[in-house]
C-alpha cells in the first residue's frame, strides 16, 4: 500500500468515526414543513406564517365524538372535557357546555364595569337606571326570567347580560343536551388548545394521546372519535416521514446491494461499491446537522436518492475495470470523467444551497457533501483498499451494443429535434396547469383526514376567514387604543353593509384609556345611591335589594386596569390571544371580518380614517403571491443550478460542441420529463424541479461517460456495463422513494426515475455520433 | 277556586297522559287571554301582568304583555325576540344557546302542542284529576334546570289550559291564569 493509500485511509477512518460518534449521540430530526414554505416576504406574510407555525390556530385541536346516541355522545363530551381540562395540557378545553362560559362570566364578573360598553355616564344617572330597572322589571316577568333573577341584585344595568354577548363566538354550533353538537345532531363537538406551540411535535404528541385517552375512557359502546387540526397532521406528517424515510433507505439499499452482487458475484466488491455511499451519507447527514443544527426528515429521506446517486461512482471504477489492469489504471483513464460527474451533480445542487427555504438548503448542502465524500473515498480510500483480484469474477460482459456508428442518429437527429420542440412547445403552452398552487399540498397528509379537518370546522362554525385587519403598533396599549379607533370605521362599514361583522380583541379587552374612562364614569357612592333611590320611585322592587350593585360598583371605582393576565385560562383569554399578540416588531392585533360584500370600500375606508400601522390583509392573494414568490424562486434554483452545470461541462471538455453533446440529450430528457408528469397528471412543485436538476446531474454524467473516448471494443462494453449498473441503481433508489407517502419525496423520486430512464436513452441515442468524430 | 283546583282528588281510572296529549294535539291554534301574577323577593309587592296568549301548531307562542307595559314575545321554531313597544327594545335569542331557557319555555309550549317526548326530555311528568279537570305537575329531570326551577304546575280542562304555577327555586313564583275566568 502506498503511503498516499495509508493516508487516506486513515483519514476516512478518522472521519467516519467522528461522523459515527455525532450522529448516535446529537442527531435532531425535524418534520416542521414549515422549513419548506417560501420566506415572508411582507410583514404580513410574516405574520400569515407566524401564526401557521405557532398562532392559536396552530394548536388547535378539533374532536368529533359520532357513533352513538345523543345522550351518550354528550355525556362523553362533558367526560372528555372534564379529564382535558384536569391534564394541564390544554389552555382551553370547550364543548359548548354553557355552564363553562357561565364560569368563565362569573370569573369576570367582578370586572364588568371595565369591560361592558354600557358603561358609560348617562347609564348611572337617575334616568338612565330607571330606563334599566323598568327594563329588569320586564325581563324579570318574562318566561325566561329565571335565568336573570340571580345576578339581578348585582346588575341591574345588566352589564353581565352585555358581557355574554361580547363573548359569545358569533356562529357557533348548536347545543343538544347542552354541549355542542353539529347540525343532524350526530355528532359531539369539542375545541382543545393546547398549551404548547404547534410546531412543538412532542408536546403535540402527548396532547393528541391525551385525547385519545380520555376518550378510550369515556367512549360509549360503537362510538367513533374524530381528530383534526394542524397539530394532528403535523405529527402524522413526522411519522409518515420517519418511517418513509427509513423504508425507502432500506428498499434502495436492499435493492442495490442485490443488484451489484449479481454483477460481481462475490461479496468484496460489494461491501466496497458501499463504502463511498455510506461514507458520503454519514459525512453529509453530519454536516447537515452541524450546520443547521438539525436534520429535517426530507433531507434523511432524500438520502436514499443520494445511495442511488453515490454507488454510480465505484460502479464507474469498478465495472470499467479490465480483469487484470490495477485500478490505478483504470483510474487514470477515467478519472478525469469521474471528477467531473462528481462536480457536476455537486455543482446542480449548490443552486439549492442558496435556498432562502431553510428545507432546501439542507438537501443541497446533503448533495454537495455527501457526493464529494463518495467521490473522493471512490477516487483514494477505494483503489488503496481494494485487494486485487477481487474482481476476477465479475458478470460476463452484456452482449448488447451500441446501434452501428451514425446509422440510428445521422437520420433521427432532425425529426427528434423537432419532436423533442414540440413537445417543449407543448409543455411551455399547458403552463397554466403546470404547476400546483396549493401550499398545503406539500404535507403528507392523507385526503381524509383533510376533508375531515374542513368538515369538522365547518359543524363548528370556525371557517378560515379570508380577510383580515391587521393593526400593529409598538407596545399593547397602542394596539389596543388603534384598535378602537379602527373598530369606529369597521363599525361603519357593518352599518353602510359592506361586511357582516368583525371579531376584534380591544372589544374583550379595552386599552387602559377606555377602561380608564369607565371608571370615570361610574358615579361615586352617594350619588349613586341617591339616582338609584329616585329611579326605583313607582317601581315595584324592595327597597335594598340593589345592595349588591352599590358595593360593586363602588369596587369597581378603585380597580386595577385589566390585563391579559385577568384572562388566563378562560375560553376568552384564548381568543384575546389568538387576537392580539406580541412578533418581532412590537404587537399585533387581528380583526378577522366576515361577510365582506365590498373589500374595495372596506380598504378604502380604511385608508379614508389615515390611522397609521393598520392594513387590510386578503388571505388568499396572499397565499397566491407566497405560492408566485415560490415558483419564482423554484425556476430561478433551476437556471442556477443548469447554467452552472453547463460551465462545469464546458470547463472540463474544453468544446463547445462536445459540450452540447453532451447537454443536448441530458436537456431533452428533462423536458421529457416534464412532459411525462404533466401528461400523467401531476402537478410540479419545487421538489420536482430540485428532482429535475438531480436528473440533469445524473444524466450529464451518463453523457459524459458516453462521450469519453474508449480504446476499443472491450473497454467501450465494459462502459456500458458501468452505466447500466449506475442508472439501475438510480432507478432502484428513485422507485423506492416514489413508493413513499410524503408528496415531497414521491416527487422527488418518481421525477427521478422517469429522468433516468430518458437520460440514459438518449445519452445512448445520441452518443455515436460523437464517437465517431473521436475514436474512430 | 283555585285552590279547589289545584287540590283535585286522586287520578280517576279514565285519566290517562297520552289521552290528555292526544286532545292537546289535536287543537291547530288557540288565543286566550290571561293574567299572572309574579311574585318575588325581589319584589316588594306582586307584579300583575295581562295580555293574551296565542299558540300556533306545531311551534308557535306568542305571548303579548299589554299591561303594565307593552311586550311581545314570540317564540318561534329555536327563535326568541322579546319586543318591548314600552321601552323601545327588541331583543332575540335562539333556544340552542341555553338548554334552560329551552326547558322553560318547552314547559308551556309541549305541554300545548302536546309533545309529550318533548316535555319528558326536560320533565318528570305526574298527572292527576279527571278529564275534565286534570293537574300536570312537572319536577326537572336535570340538576341545572332544577338549579331554577323546582315543579310546574299546569291544570286543565280536556284541551284547555287554565292554570300555569311555576315555583322557582329561588322562592320565586308566577301563577298565570288563562281563559274567560281571568279578569
Amino acid at each position: 500500500m502506498t503511503p498516499s493509500g495509508r493516508g487516506a485511509i486513515a483519514a476516512w477512518l478518522i472521519l467516519i468515526a467522528g461522523c459515527g460518534y455525532w450522529l448516535t449521540q446529537r442527531l435532531v430530526l425535524t418534520t416542521d414543513m414549515s422549513a419548506f414554505l417560501p420566506p415572508a416576504a411582507t410583514e404580513a406574510q410574516e405574520i400569515l406564517i407566524g401564526q401557521l407555525r405557532s398562532g392559536v390556530a396552530s394548536r388547535l385541536l378539533l374532536i368529533g365524538l359520532d357513533g352513538a346516541g345523543e345522550a351518550d355522545l354528550a355525556r362523553a363530551s362533558s367526560g372528555m372535557t372534564d379529564r382535558l381540562a384536569r391534564s394541564g395540557q390544554f389552555e382551553t378545553v370547550s364543548n359548548g357546555d354553557a355552564s363553562r362560559a357561565a364560569r368563565d362570566l362569573e370569573r369576570l364578573a367582578a370586572l364588568r364595569y371595565a369591560l361592558s360598553p354600557g358603561v358609560v355616564p348617562e347609564a348611572f344617572t337617575a334616568e338612565g337606571l330607571r330606563t334599566a330597572l323598568q327594563e329588569s322589571l320586564a325581563l324579570l316577568a318574562s318566561p325566561v326570567g329565571a335565568q336573570f333573577r340571580a345576578t339581578l341584585p348585582q346588575d341591574p344595568t345588566g352589564e353581565l347580560r352585555r358581557l355574554a354577548r361580547l363573548f359569545a363566538r358569533p356562529g357557533g354550533p348548536s347545543t343538544r343536551h347542552g354541549v355542542w353538537f353539529s347540525a343532524d345532531g350526530k355528532r359531539a363537538l369539542l375545541i382543545a388548545e393546547t398549551r404548547a406551540p404547534g410546531f412543538d411535535l412532542d408536546a403535540q404528541v402527548k396532547a393528541i394521546a391525551l385525547i385519545r385517552r380520555a376518550y378510550a375512557e369515556v367512549a360509549p359502546a360503537g362510538a367513533q372519535l374524530r381528530l383534526a387540526g394542524p397539530g394532528l397532521v403535523a405529527v402524522t406528517a413526522r411519522a409518515t416521514v420517519e418511517s418513509d424515510a427509513k423504508r425507502s433507505s432500506a428498499i434502495a439499499t436492499i435493492g442495490i446491494l442485490l443488484l451489484l452482487l449479481f454483477v460481481y458475484r462475490s461479496p468484496f466488491p460489494v461491501i466496497f461499491s458501499a463504502l463511498p455511499a455510506a461514507s458520503g451519507l454519514l459525512a453529509g447527514m453530519t454536516g447537515v446537522s452541524l450546520w443547521f443544527g438539525q436534520v429535517h426528515g426530507i433531507t434523511a429521506g432524500f438520502a436514499a436518492i443520494l445511495i442511488g446517486e453515490a454507488v454510480d461512482y465505484p460502479t464507474y471504477l469498478y465495472a470499467q475495470a479490465g480483469r487484470t489492469e490495477p485500478l490505478a489504471a483504470t483510474l487514470g483513464r477515467i478519472g478525469a470523467t469521474l471528477r467531473l460527474a462528481v462536480l457536476t451533480t455537486a455543482c446542480g445542487a449548490l443552486s439549492m444551497l442558496f435556498s432562502s427555504f431553510n428545507g432546501l438548503a439542507q438537501l443541497g448542502f446533503l448533495t454537495i457533501v455527501g457526493v464529494i465524500v463518495a467521490g473522493l473515498v471512490t477516487r483514494w480510500v477505494l483503489p488503496a483498499l481494494t485487494p486485487a483480484g477481487i474482481l476476477q469474477r465479475k458478470m460476463p460482459l452484456p452482449r448488447f451494443e451500441l446501434p452501428p456508428p451514425g446509422r440510428l442518429t445521422a437520420r433521427a437527429a432532425w425529426p427528434a429535434v423537432v419532436v423533442v420542440a414540440c413537445i417543449a412547445a407543448l409543455t411551455i403552452a399547458r403552463n397554466d396547469r403546470l404547476w400546483d398552487d396549493d401550499l398545503a399540498n406539500l404535507t403528507p397528509q392523507p385526503a381524509g383526514m383533510r376533508a375531515l379537518d374542513r368538515e369538522l370546522r365547518s359543524q363548528l362554525g370556525a371557517p378560515d376567514p379570508r380577510h383580515l385587519v391587521i393593526v400593529t403598533a409598538a407596545d399593547r396599549e397602542s394596539v389596543l387604543r388603534r384598535s378602537e379607533r379602527v373598530a369606529r370605521t369597521l363599525d361603519a362599514e357593518v352599518a353602510s353593509g359592506d361586511i357582516a361583522g368583525y371579531e376584534l380583541a380591544a372589544h374583550i379587552l379595552p386599552s387602559a384609556r377606555t377602561q380608564e374612562k369607565r371608571r370615570a364614569a361610574l358615579p361615586d357612592a352617594a350619588t349613586l345611591t341617591a339616582n338609584l333611590e329616585k329611579a326605583m320611585a313607582g317601581l315595584p322592587f324592595r327597597p335594598g335589594v340593589f345592595a349588591p350593585f352599590l358595593a360593586d360598583v363602588e369596587r369597581a371605582r378603585s380597580q386595577p386596569p385589566l390585563t391579559p393576565e385577568n384572562l388566563r385560562g378562560s375560553a376568552i383569554g384564548a381568543r384575546v390571544a389568538s387576537l392580539l399578540f406580541a412578533d418581532a416588531h412590537g404587537w399585533v392585533a387581528l380583526a378577522p371580518i366576515s361577510g365582506v360584500r365590498d373589500a374595495g370600500a372596506l380598504a378604502a375606508a380604511l385608508g379614508a380614517s389615515g390611522e397609521p400601522g393598520v392594513l387590510l390583509l386578503d388571505l388568499k392573494r396572499e397565499a397566491d403571491s407566497l405560492v408566485a414568490g415560490y415558483r419564482a424562486e423554484a425556476l430561478r434554483l433551476f437556471g442556477i443550478g443548469l447554467a452552472c452545470i453547463a460551465a462545469l461541462v464546458f470547463a472540463g471538455l474544453r468544446s463547445l460542441p462536445a459540450t452540447a453533446r453532451v447537454l443536448a440529450p441530458v436537456l431533452a430528457a428533462a423536458l421529457l420529463d416534464v412532459a411525462t408528469l404533466s401528461v400523467a397528471g401531476v402537478q410540479l412543485t419545487l421538489f420536482h424541479l430540485v428532482a429535475l436538476l438531480l436528473v440533469v446531474g445524473v444524466g450529464t454524467n451518463y453523457a459524459l461517460f458516453f462521450n469519453q473516448p474508449q480504446p476499443g471494443r472491450g473497454a467501450r462494453a465494459l462502459m456500458l456495463l458501468s452505466l447500466a449498473v449506475a442508472s439501475l441503481a438510480t432507478l432502484i433508489s428513485a422507485l423506492a422513494l416514489s413508493g413513499s407517502g410524503t408528496p415531497v419525496l414521491r416527487a422527488i423520486g418518481m421525477t427521478v426515475a422517469i429522468g433516468t430512464v430518458y437520460a440514459l436513452t438518449l445519452s445512448a441515442l445520441l452518443a455515436p455520433r460523437a464517437y465517431r468524430g473521436l475514436i474512430d | 277556586m283555585l285552590t279547589a283546583l289545584l287540590a283535585l282528588p286522586a287520578a280517576a281510572a279514565d285519566l290517562d297522559l297520552p289521552a290528555i296529549m292526544e286532545m292537546l294535539a289535536a287543537v291547530p291554534a288557540a288565543k286566550e287571554s290571561f293574567v299572572e301574577s309574579k311574585r318575588s323577593a325581589l319584589l316588594s309587592a306582586p307584579l300583575v301582568l295581562t295580555g293574551t296568549l296565542v299558540y300556533v301548531r306545531p311551534d308557535r307562542l306568542e305571548k303579548h304583555v299589554l299591561s303594565p307595559y307593552k311586550e311581545d314575545t314570540v317564540i318561534a321554531g329555536g327563535a326568541v325576540s322579546i319586543d318591548n313597544r314600552t321601552l323601545k327594545q327588541k331583543r332575540y335569542f335562539s333556544l340552542s344557546s341555553s338548554s334552560e331557557v329551552t326547558a322553560l319555555i318547552e314547559g308551556m309550549r309541549a305541554t300545548l302542542a302536546g309533545d309529550t317526548a318533548a316535555l319528558e326530555r326536560h320533565y318528570a311528568i305526574r298527572l292527576a284529576g279527571t278529564q275534565d279537570a286534570w293537574l300536570m305537575t312537572l319536577t326537572p329531570r336535570d340538576e341545572k334546570l332544577a338549579a331554577l326551577v323546582a315543579r310546574i304546575r299546569i291544570a286543565g280542562a280536556r284541551a284547555r289550559l287554565k292554570r300555569i304555577e311555576v315555583d322557582e327555586s329561588s322562592g320565586d313564583q308566577s301563577a298565570m291564569l288563562i281563559g274567560p275566568e281571568a279578569p
